[in-house]
């Protein structure tokens, strides 16, 4: 029996004996030096799409911060944006420290972020609150130090956030202090506002697991880190409205119709001071001259909310009493603040711009605007940032998504290489 | 040396190999010459790395270009009554019959019998050779004896 071996050395005799293979060795070379030519071409072009992309995307999350001030206090920008969706967070960049202002913006597609703008660095940061609810009230203290918000559950769909407590983040530290709070089906997002190193807020309750109604009102005042230091129970007497509520020397100030209140966690019943002209919240002290402005109200007026008012200022000329000066020629939609002793900043919902007013010439000029496209973003000023230098601002980055641009660079690395297969395969000399 | 000359005097001495190789591979005398040149082509560039041993790269070369060619322009003979090429004197009986069995077989399961009971090259060294596992070249061989001996190939001891 003959082996396959065998078999196939005979089958193999039949093969050619193989004519003249002229210029094997040249036709090698110019093999070899193509092969290269292609791979050099198809990696140069590989690596500068690389450079286009890795450039590109640098520079769109390339943050311009805010020119060097003479001070390092809060500063003003000139324009408020919103930034991109992939901006950076505390948890991965760091603290801002004291902030300029906060405002809502999308982040990461269907979340809502919070943005800090840095005091004096003008950078925008997502600032990583844990737990936050992602609801519209947070408050910025006066001088940009904290922030207070509402945490709990987020919600999945229509039913309310579940919120367990609230926060307060310290812009500087990152450290979070927290007011838990018992409740069975957690409690309704309110307004909350820094009053001092107090957090004053509205403990509203769910009485229903679907978290549609809800129970109760009282306000409460939390020393920050510590008690309750004040509870106002709507049975026993007003509370405080917080809604647009100012500060002033550790008290809150609310104001509608012909009053305005200021309210201590010292005391249970709030000072009240009578407008005779009716005013619309919020009003605005100023610290040094004590005297408030605020727009007229409706009073019924079939007028949107968002329609410019004559502005007022509210002097006190006896206890318990405001007189009230009408600014002549002036109408705006908010008072928002004071710039100097004289000077009080209004907010035009119509154009986005605030500007600066005198109070002795009303005449208003603008200050700084806020541009988006998005709406309301919630956009807070720290009141202390009103008075601080301004600055011409960039807009704040626009990065693309991390993985869109990881994927890009992976496909241009796979695409060259299958390409430099492809050449070196097909390639003939 | 390991420059033109070296090349050039390692293909005066094996080339009339490499055709039997390759002639075994392809089934056709034509193709077998085009393969052995391409194979040689392409050894050019490594020829200072490998002067010293050539014969492993060249047939490494030869082998998988036999299979990656099919792949590429699904060249695979089809089996038919006539032989695609027959010498002066044609062929014996067995010739025809192996020639027709390994026709039918796949490339690489032809490579596999090729490398292992033409050039008796180990199954270690023919899975190097063809940059498989060994275990695939086993199952290869094995389905390829299998249907060896289906085309009354019987007689053939491995």
């Amino acid at each position: 029996m003959t082996t396959l071996h065998d078999r196939l050395t005979e089958l193999a005799d039949e093969a050619p004996a193989g004519g003249p293979a002229p210029e094997l060795w040249d036709r090698g070379r110019r093999l070899h030096r193509r092969r290269r030519a292609g791979t050099v071409v198809i990696v140069a072009v590989a690596a500068l799409l690389l450079g286009i992309l890795g450039t590109t995307s640098w520079l769109r999350e390339r943050q311009q911060p805010a020119p060097a001030g003479a001070s390092e206090g809060l500063r003003l920008p000139d324009e408020f944006f919103v930034p991109g969706e992939f901006t950076d967070g505390t948890d991965d960049a760091g603290e801002l420290g004291p902030l300029t202002a906060v405002l809502r913006a999308p982040r990461h597609g269907d979340r809502t972020g919070l943005v800090g703008i840095g005091g004096s660095s003008g950078i925008y940061r997502f600032l990583d609150l844990p737990g936050w609810v992602q609801d519209d009230n947070v408050a910025l203290s006066t001088d940009g130090s904290r922030v207070a918000y509402w945490y709990g559950a987020r919600s999945g769909g229509l039913t309310a956030p579940r919120i367990d407590g609230l926060a307060v983040y310290d812009t500087t530290t990152g450290t979070i202090a927290r007011d838990p709070i018992e409740s069975d089906h957690g409690l309704m997002s309110q307004p909350l506002v820094l009053v001092g190193d107090e957090v004053w807020f509205e403990e509203q309750p769910f009485i229903d697991e679907d978290r549609e109604a809800t129970n109760g009102g009282s306000v409460l005042a939390w020393r920050i880190g510590g008690e309750h230091v004040r509870t106002w129970q709507p049975s026993a007497g007003p509370v405080p409205s917080l809604v647009d509520a100012t500060t002033v020397d550790g008290r809150l100030v609310d104001g509608a119709t012909h009053r305005v209140r200021l309210w201590s966690s010292d005391r249970v019943e709030p000072e009240v001071r009578r407008t005779g002209r009716s005013i619309e919240a919020p009003v605005q002290p100023s610290p040094l001259t004590g005297v408030y402005v605020a727009v007229l109200g409706r009073d019924g007026a079939a007028v949107s909310a968002s329609d410019p008012r004559p502005v007022v200022t509210l002097a006190a000329t006896a206890p318990g009493r405001f007189h009230t000066n009408l600014v002549p020629g002036l109408e705006t939609s908010e008072v928002v603040g004071w710039r100097a002793d004289t000077v009080f900043v209004t907010f035009d919902y119509r154009t986005s711009v605030f500007a600066q007013v005198p109070m002795d010439t009303a005449s208003a000029k603008p200050l700084t605007r806020l541009t988006s496209d998005l709406g309301d973003v919630g956009l807070q000023v720290a009141a202390d940032a009103w008075k601080g230098p301004t600055y011409g601002a960039s807009a704040p980055p626009d990065p693309w998504d991390p993985r869109l641009v990881w994927g890009a660079g992976g496909a241009v690395v796979l695409v060259a290489a299958g390409l430099v297969v492809l050449w070196r395969r097909r390639v003939r000399a | 040396m390991s420059g033109p000359d070296s090349f050039e005097e390692y293909v005066a001495a094996r080339r009339g190999a490499l055709l039997r190789t390759a002639y075994l591979l392809t089934g056709s005398g034509d193709d077998a010459e085009d393969l052995v040149q391409v194979a040689l082509i392409k050894a050019v560039p490594h020829w200072k790395r490998i002067a010293d041993h050539p014969e492993p790269y060249v047939r490494k070369i030869l082998a998988r270009e036999s299979v990656s060619r099919w792949r590429r322009r699904r060249w695979r003979e089809v089996p038919t009554g006539q032989l695609p090429e027959t010498s002066v004197d044609g062929p014996s009986a067995d010739r025809v019959e192996l020639q027709q069995a390994l026709a039918r077989l796949a490339p690489r399961q032809r490579a596999v019998i090729v490398l292992r009971y033409y050039e008796d090259l180990t199954e270690v060294e023919t899975a190097r050779v063809l940059g498989i596992s060994v275990g695939t070249v086993k199952s290869q061989a094995r389905d390829a004896l299998a249907r060896l001996r289906l085309d009354a190939l019987d007689t053939v001891s491995t």
